[in-house]
């Protein structure tokens, strides 16, 4: 049995992958992708095509990555799948319903598949369609029903076995404006009052900002930024500095500048000190040999900032 | 009379600290759940009717039989074919449940994208098929052992059954083997050929072109061009019932070839449709 890197637990991590790579015949989908996915609502922030599906996949041990370790809740999903799988859920982006069965059959039925036994799955079948806002509707031909109420039974049977874990993909896909706040809001409260840990993908930045405590982003298969919302976005008089190489050394660098610099999960927050800031580090990086810029943003930007910086640092 | 006190009877959703069972749950679940899709049970009239009329079939002529030798109990060995004859009517049956119900197994779970699902849960590809072809074995074998055997009880009970204890429980235990090993074949056969399609449509008929084009081909060769016996190995319809015939030490076709023969055609026929799902769902993932 594989064991968590022991570095994971300091930051309280549900999900770590080291150096993940997953390719696809010629095409890469996840290239050497190491994240950590902390405790709460994380959104799997990218463009359609980044790899969140893929890395979804890995995540519930269906992929077989060619590269890297992968860690969900202390344990490799890829050897031990069906243990993993047992307490997490899923709502996937496409339809995966079976029409001509009734929400609460299918619902009861999934719960019994994760293992909960039948006495117990009937009333939680009941007590999720009721928290979905399915309750009067339960007894109907999920064929019947609505693009907004099959996203709910999706959630439904995703949350039904009490995962420690619930990946969503895309769960407002095809949701008018009402309907995606209500989703969202339900997404909040799974997370908030029923304590489970949850990793959102989305490609949708006004989403994950709304709902998630922290963002992890993808482009073109690579992480390109992610941490704490409050730290990616509060306004701080602050650079956020993320480099190839050895940080610590970097900081010493910079701190003998007089540049207020501390380290956190391998990167740099700078000390906003006017421009000259930008320009000790400029001239910090151009003097190293040792460092690349991988992306530097000013905290206190919006999502939507650092999700664009993070594509350019890419690009 | 009330007593006046307070008691929370629903609580709403709630975290589940209770016990969770591990993988067999999950094919045991899914086993149940094959099983009542497959006889339509809350489901519309109209998914009902074929399981039923497929059922039907199989069991008619037993409870006719039956019930005419009860009620009129001259001339029981007149009545009464023999019973390895009796699953020449199962197999019509059988043909039916195969072609038209089966495909209800597999087809919808890929095209409707359940499959992602199920993969997303404690079962693998291997043991999602497992729960699938037990629950299409237990229907079918609703079908290939529960009438001859009632057949056997209803004229045993008129004293027209087999001679003596030994005999009878002989003859019960050849329905046993002739029961598993058509459910079986047939089961594992209509799977795979669900496996090759979502549609139903397609599936059923794959189905009926196989069995049908096999037998009609194989008859051809044999009885119109005078080919040898042995090419009857190669009539996938057939095989199971000549070795059923074989089971009960009463040959009626192909008497040349080896009844150890038609049981390694019929491991090697249900071993490749086994084969077939294998490669069909070993790399099935999120994706539909």
């Amino acid at each position: 049995m594989s064991d968590a890197p022991n570095d994971s637990e300091p930051y309280g991590a549900v999900v770590v992958t080291e150096n993940v790579t997953k390719k696809w015949g010629q095409t890469t989908a996840l290239a050497g992708v190491s994240v950590q996915f902390p405790k709460g609502i994380t959104g799997l922030l990218g463009e359609n095509g980044a790899g969140k599906t893929t890395l979804i996949g890995a995540l519930l041990g269906l992929h077989r990555v060619d590269e890297g370790t992968i860690h969900v809740l202390g344990k490799d999903p890829w050897t031990l799948g069906p243990e993993v799988r047992a307490i997490l859920g899923y709502s996937p982006e496409h339809d995966a319903l079976p029409p001509d069965q009734r929400a609460f059959d299918f619902v009861r039925h999934m719960a019994e598949v994760h293992g909960i036994p039948k006495r117990s799955a009937i009333s939680r079948a009941s007590d999720v369609l009721f928290l979905t806002g399915l309750g009067e509707e339960r007894f109907r031909p999920i064929g019947t029903m609505s693009t907004g109420q099959k996203q709910m039974v999706k959630l439904a049977q995703a949350i039904v076995h009490d995962p420690k874990l619930l990946l969503l993909d895309e769960p407002t896909n095809g949701l008018d404006p009402v309907q995606r706040d209500g989703m969202l809001n339900l997404i909040l409260q799974i997370g908030k009052e029923l304590g489970m840990d949850v990793i959102v993908s989305s490609h949708l930045i006004a989403e994950v900002e709304k709902i998630c405590d922290s963002v992890v982003i993808l482009d073109s298969g690579r992480r390109a930024g992610g941490g704490l919302l409050r730290d990616l976005t509060a306004p701080q008089d602050e650079l956020l500095l993320e480099v190839t190489g050895p940080a610590d050394s970097l900081a010493r660098t910079l701190r003998k500048s007089r540049l207020k610099v501390r380290v956190a999960d391998g990167r740099l927050l700078v000390g906003l000190d006017g421009d000259r800031t930008y320009d000790v580090i400029r001239d910090a990086l151009a003097s190293s040999s040792k460092h690349g810029l991988v992306r530097l943003v000013r905290k206190g930007a919006s999502l939507e900032d650092v999700f664009l910086s993070a594509g350019e640092a890419e690009s | 009379m009330s007593t006046g006190e307070a008691r929370i009877v629903r609580q709403g959703f709630r975290g589940y600290n209770g016990p969770r069972r591990g993988p067999r749950s999950a094919i045991t679940s899914l086993f149940f759940n094959t099983m009542q899709r497959t006889l339509g049970a809350r489901r519309s009239v109209w998914a009902k009717l074929l399981p039923i009329l497929t059922i039907a079939i199989a069991f008619l002529p037993a409870v006719v039989i039956v019930g005419i030798i009860a009620l009129f109990p001259i001339g029981v060995e007149e009545i009464v074919p023999a019973f390895d004859e009796y699953y020449g009517l199962v197999g019509i049956s059988l043909l039916i449940f195969s072609a038209l119900v089966s495909p209800e197994v597999l087809c919808p779970d890929r095209r409707s994208g359940v499959i992602s699902l199920y993969l997303s849960s404690p079962l693998t590809p291997v043991t999602y098929l497992t729960g699938k072809a037990l629950g299409v074995f237990a229907v079918t074998g609703l079908i290939t052992l529960v009438p001859p055997l009632l057949l056997l009880f209803g004229v045993s009970m008129q004293g027209a059954g087999p001679d003596g204890f030994g005999n009878f429980m002989l003859t019960v235990s050849r329905m046993l083997a002739a029961g598993i090993i058509l459910s079986v074949y047939y089961g594992l056969i209509s799977l795979a050929i669900s496996s090759l399609t979502d549609r139903k449509a397609f599936a059923s008929a794959g189905m009926i072109m196989l069995l049908l084009a096999t037998q009609i081909s194989v008859g051809i060769l044999i009885n119109g061009l005078e080919m040898p016996e042995w090419l009857s190995l190669f009539d996938i319809f057939s095989v199971p019932f000549i070795l059923v015939q074989r089971i009960f030490d009463s040959p009626r076709e192909y008497a040349e070839v080896s009844a150890w023969l038609y049981a390694v055609a019929a491991l090697v026929w249900a071993g490749a449709a086994a084969g077939v799902l294998y490669l069909r769902y070993r790399r099935t993932g999120l994706s539909r």
